[in-house]
């Protein structure tokens, strides 16, 4: 027997279930990763609504993104938090929790009459956001008990089809409810945003009481009883005190090493995920409030594809040639995301991406590679390394502390991001240099866990030291910089703005002066006068007065 | 930590949708020859073809059960092709995860065609038909594989539960 065979049949020996196991185990992924995807019906109707927002309330786009981030930060917050709890309450209970929370603010967001005040929709916004951190560490949780280490890979690809699906769906609701429809008495008109708040909250409703009913927190309560191996804890149950899970977890060092990677994931995958809809508007000149360009739908809906391809590729690979382990691939996806997003940053910067043909075709390419390379480290990252490390009692705080890193990542990048946009008067080079520098930080993240893992500990703090000083020397050189280009763009603005005063203060100077020269012209004595009773009311008096000065005329003596 | 495994209580509901896994696990674990798949495959394309004219023309204007009744047969010659691919592919020898590799290029292909409509713009995107191609040409592998390679010869490990158990008794 060649080695290949070999070990193809060491790897099947180890993987034989009971009856049934599989196909059981595959519904409950179904329904557990379907109400996931759902979830993300009701958060990411935010960038669809972000341009009629924008439109209506009158909204820049750092106001946008601002918002983008606080829902990042909310989450965040909200990971750490329920994730902890998930561990006491169990995974399934905190996705039931987190889909009724997500369905309530999302109609309140739709129905209510505030949201028109930034406060009050940001507020909203946070709420849910916190809410909707319910779905991440209850669903890795759950199948953390329903697979052994060396299958987490391949399911983490498919946990990233779950939430590809999810925004798959709700890119292509969108236009449907964005460019208006009738369904029986139900009639939606074109550009109603608020809609995207009111209608996919119905979907999450109806998948959250089929996973009620079919999904099971561990293969031991579907009948299935010492079906999985948990390396980490394997007596029975799925449930430990909040304290043991946050000691085990906070003082494991691999957590932290995924967590700062993941912080990274986050910058690139919210950046290019929330701006998307504006890049295509401020770059390649789409109308993204009512009638979406099929290329922007095409490309919306190609990314959550392509992703998912990455994804599943990338965890299969981990768990069959790491044996479960996901840091040296995710190490190489980082440093290859870095090199995209690199290329694209000089593209732009050289001003190739645009409202052209090619143009457009590049900026919608670039934005398919990136979620290719962002999305293949989120699901290894995100979903197997937590269950790697937690086991099936404590990977929802796990996967809590790693998850919520991507969120402070992602609530940084946009800050950066959105203030870069505004002073550089929306020059998106700047978004795609900021993504590459995120990249690169992620993979010497997972360097630095390589040359631990190898036992090369100085190796692995040259890498944190090189880290950490480049940290230092952005924040050093980046920030004056910044400094000077708001300076300059708010002096450029305050022209701007004294330049339209003036046009104003003239053209208000001008219609005072028409308005004068109408008012010494005769007025017409009655509204309901027509215009034949007016010419001879009016002509009369000309007449007169001609008669007048006709007086002296007939008087003065001929030449 | 306590290691000790004590058993969950498992509910009625739980302990049928086991049953209900078992029996469709079971459905797939069989081997088909070569003519009953491609007898089970055309039966199943022939029946798709008639609901799918059906739906077109005569269904049409027709009452929603009609219409529920013509989508469920649609989705049961789908499990139908299914199960038969798996089957195939275990008497060749092979996983029926492999089923996967035959649809999803191909899925992914006509995404591609709806998104940047090939179909409309014909020959003049040729090379976006010769790249859809070079990407299913291993599915299209496959399927031949599936219509005229030979099973393999005596147990393969995917023979099914009742062929082993019969073994046993033997």
């Amino acid at each position: 027997m060649t080695i290949a065979p070999k070990a193809k049949s060491e790897w099947k020996d180890a993987h034989v279930h009971p009856p049934g196991f599989r196909a059981r185990r595959g519904l409950n992924w179904f329904t557990v990763g379907l109400l996931y995807s759902m979830y993300y019906m009701c958060r990411y109707n935010f960038r669809f609504a972000g341009p009629g927002m924008r439109a209506e309330f009158l909204w820049d786009p750092q106001q946008i993104a601002d918002l983008a981030g606080w829902f990042s930060l909310a989450y965040g917050t909200g990971q750490l938090v329920n994730g902890l709890f998930s561990d006491r309450i169990g995974g399934r209970a905190t996705m039931l929790i987190g889909a009724i929370g997500s369905i309530i603010v999302n109609l309140v967001i739709g129905f209510s009459p505030w949201t028109s005040s930034f406060l009050a929709f940001a507020t909203l916004w946070m709420i849910n956001g916190y809410i909707q951190a319910c779905g991440a560490p209850g669903m890795v949780k759950t199948n953390a008990a329903w697979f052994n280490r060396e299958e987490r890979g391949v399911f983490s690809g498919i946990f990233g089809f779950m939430i590809q699906s999810g925004q798959t769906m709700i890119s292509l609701l969108v236009p449907v409810i964005l460019n208006g429809f009738t369904f029986l008495a139900f009639v939606v008109g074109p550009g109603q945003w608020r809609m995207l708040f009111t209608l996919p909250p119905i979907g999450v409703a109806l998948v959250a009481i089929a996973f009620y009913f079919i999904s099971s927190p561990s293969p031991d309560e579907a009948g299935y009883e010492k079906a999985i191996h948990d390396d980490v804890d394997n007596s029975a149950g799925t449930t430990v005190p909040i304290l043991e899970s946050f000691k085990f977890i906070f003082l494991n060092p691999l957590v932290w090493f995924y967590a700062v990677a993941y912080a990274c994931t986050g910058a690139v995958r919210h950046a290019s995920d929330q701006l998307a809809p504006l890049y295509f508007e401020d770059v390649l000149g789409f109308n993204m409030k009512t009638n979406l360009p099929e290329i922007a739908v095409g490309t919306l809906a190609l990314i959550p594809m392509v992703a998912v391809a990455g994804s599943v590729l990338s965890g299969w690979v981990s768990d069959r040639f790491f044996r479960g382990h996901r840091y040296p691939v995710a190490m190489f996806l980082y440093y290859m995301e870095s090199v995209v997003i690199a290329v694209a940053t000089v593209v732009m910067a050289n001003k190739f991406i645009g409202p052209s043909a090619g143009g457009i075709l590049l900026g919608c390419l670039f934005l398919v590679l990136i979620a290719i390379t962002a999305n293949s480290t989120h699901s290894i990252v995100g979903a197997a390394a937590p269950m790697d490390i937690g086991g099936k009692k404590m990977a929802g705080f796990a996967a809590g502390v790693i998850d919520s890193f991507q969120y402070y990542g992602a609530a940084i990048g946009l800050f950066v991001t959105g203030r870069l946009l505004r002073v550089s008067d929306g020059n998106y080079t700047y978004m795609f240099g900021i993504m590459t520098c995120f990249a690169f930080f992620g993979g010497c993240a997972m360097l630095a866990l390589l040359f631990r893992q190898q036992g090369r500990r100085a190796a692995s703090r040259a890498v944190i030291a090189g880290m950490a000083l480049l940290v230092v020397a952005a924040v050093g050189l980046g920030v004056p910089k910044y400094r000077a280009q708001k300076a300059a763009h708010e002096i450029k603005v305050a022209a701007e703005a004294a330049a339209q005063a003036e046009a104003e203060a003239t053209a208000a100077a001008e219609a005072e002066a028409k308005a004068a020269a109408e008012a010494a012209l005769p007025k017409r004595i009655a509204p309901a006068m027509d215009d034949d009773t007016f010419e001879k009311k009016a002509k009369p008096k000309a007449h007169k007065k001609s008669k007048k000065s006709k007086k002296p005329a007939a008087q003065a003596p001929a030449p | 930590m306590n290691n000790a495994h004590v058993p969950a209580p498992v509910s009625p509901f739980q302990r049928m949708l086991k049953q209900l896994c078992i029996d469709v696990e079971t459905l797939f674990e069989c081997r088909s020859t070569r003519f009953e798949f491609a007898q089970d495959v055309f039966f199943a394309a022939a029946l798709f073809y008639v609901v799918h004219d059906a739906q077109n023309s005569w269904l049409i204007g027709k009452p929603w059960p009609l219409w529920v009744l013509s989508w469920l047969l649609f989705g049961w010659t789908v499990f139908w092709s299914i199960l038969h691919v798996v089957r195939r592919f275990h008497d060749l020898g092979r996983t029926g995860g492999m089923f996967w590799a035959v649809a999803v290029p191909f899925w992914a292909a006509g995404r591609m065609i709806d998104l940047f409509h090939l179909a409309e713009k014909g020959h003049a995107v040729w090379w976006a038909w010769g790249l859809l191609l070079l990407f299913c040409s291993w599915s299209i592998w496959l399927i031949v594989q599936l219509f005229f390679r030979r099973g393999t010869e005596g147990p393969n490990g995917y023979d099914g539960r009742d062929f082993y158990q019969q073994a046993e008794i033997r």
